[in-house]
């Protein structure tokens, strides 16, 4: 369960300790309400999904100083067996349309390759997502509201039901 | 003479959006890393390791164009290439000793960028 529901969480999984920092440090400019977490490796990253991230930012290709270290793709195929519906998005400093297709085909919302324009798209997900998921708990607001009457009027039945049984 | 620089730190500016702290910290983390990264470069030619190559060489794309060192753009992109591919030593060699002279240069440049940024916060 988050502390604070309006704030989005975004996990960077990024061996480059130089785009990784500017991305967390960009993303906490110019997002507002955004937590970022970065990690080296994908390893780290696996074991504080419990923390429920809203996005993942995921390096396609991920050395590590592990010997037997998952790359992009293995630690996606993870992510889609512990939490199918967190959105990925993989980023790479490959231009290529196959590795963009595979990715997605793989369950990846987004392929970013990692050029100049890279952090203004990441900012326009973030920022969508963060729309999707403020009208979604609208949705789930109205609807609750919407229930009301109906939860109302069984309360009513059932005070009614109870005071004709107690007269007779 | 003025002499033509290595680094152009317009594109870096342009994401810091006025936070000097920004600039700062990648400029740091630039002057940091690089160096670790380029020597594992070389450790993986000397071990005829292409693979090692490549994946530096794409690791470090991004800093540079951070960094704005244009003129090694294509040069990294190249060497990406030709590790991938298997080229001649010879020729992987030239790439890796014309990108260390480059980021050895952009990382003299960077650090009196880096003081200029530092005496700027000190002031404030």
């Amino acid at each position: 369960m988050k502390q604070n529901e309006d704030v989005t969480r975004v996990f960077i999984v990024d061996d480059d300790p130089v785009f990784s920092k500017a991305l967390e440090t960009y993303l906490k400019k110019e997002v507002p309400n955004v937590e970022v977490a970065s990690f080296s490796n994908g390893e780290s990253s696996l074991h504080e999904l419990h923390r429920s991230p809203d996005l993942l930012l995921l390096d396609y290709r991920l050395d590590s100083e592990f010997a037997y270290a998952w790359d992009g793709l293995q630690i996606l195929k993870k992510i889609n067996n512990i939490d199918p519906g967190l959105s990925v998005v993989v980023m790479s400093a490959k231009e290529s349309v196959d590795t963009a297709m595979n990715c997605i085909k793989m369950g990846a919302m987004e392929y970013v390759v990692k050029n100049e324009q890279a952090f203004p798209k990441i900012k326009g997900i973030v920022s969508e997502l963060k729309q999707e998921i403020k009208e979604e708990k609208e949705e789930e607001e109205l609807e609750e509201k919407s229930n009301m009457p109906a939860w109302l009027g069984l309360l009513l039945l059932l005070i009614l039901l109870i005071f004709f049984l107690y007269r007779l | 003479m003025e002499t033509q620089k290595i680094i152009d730190l317009s594109y870096l500016r342009q994401l810091a959006n006025g936070s000097d702290e920004f600039m700062q910290t990648m400029i740091s983390i630039f002057i940091a890393e690089t160096p670790a990264a380029l020597d594992n470069m070389e450790k993986s030619w000397e071990r005829n390791d292409w693979s090692g190559i490549k994946a530096m060489a794409h690791k470090m794309k991004p800093s540079f164009g951070f960094m704005g060192i244009a003129s090694m753009k294509d040069v990294i992109t190249e060497l990406e290439a030709d590790a991938e591919r298997g080229a001649y030593p010879e020729v992987i060699r030239e790439k890796i000793t014309r990108i260390k002279a480059a980021c050895t240069a952009a990382i003299v440049e960077l650090r009196t960028e880096l003081k200029k940024y530092q005496k700027s916060a000190s002031r404030i």
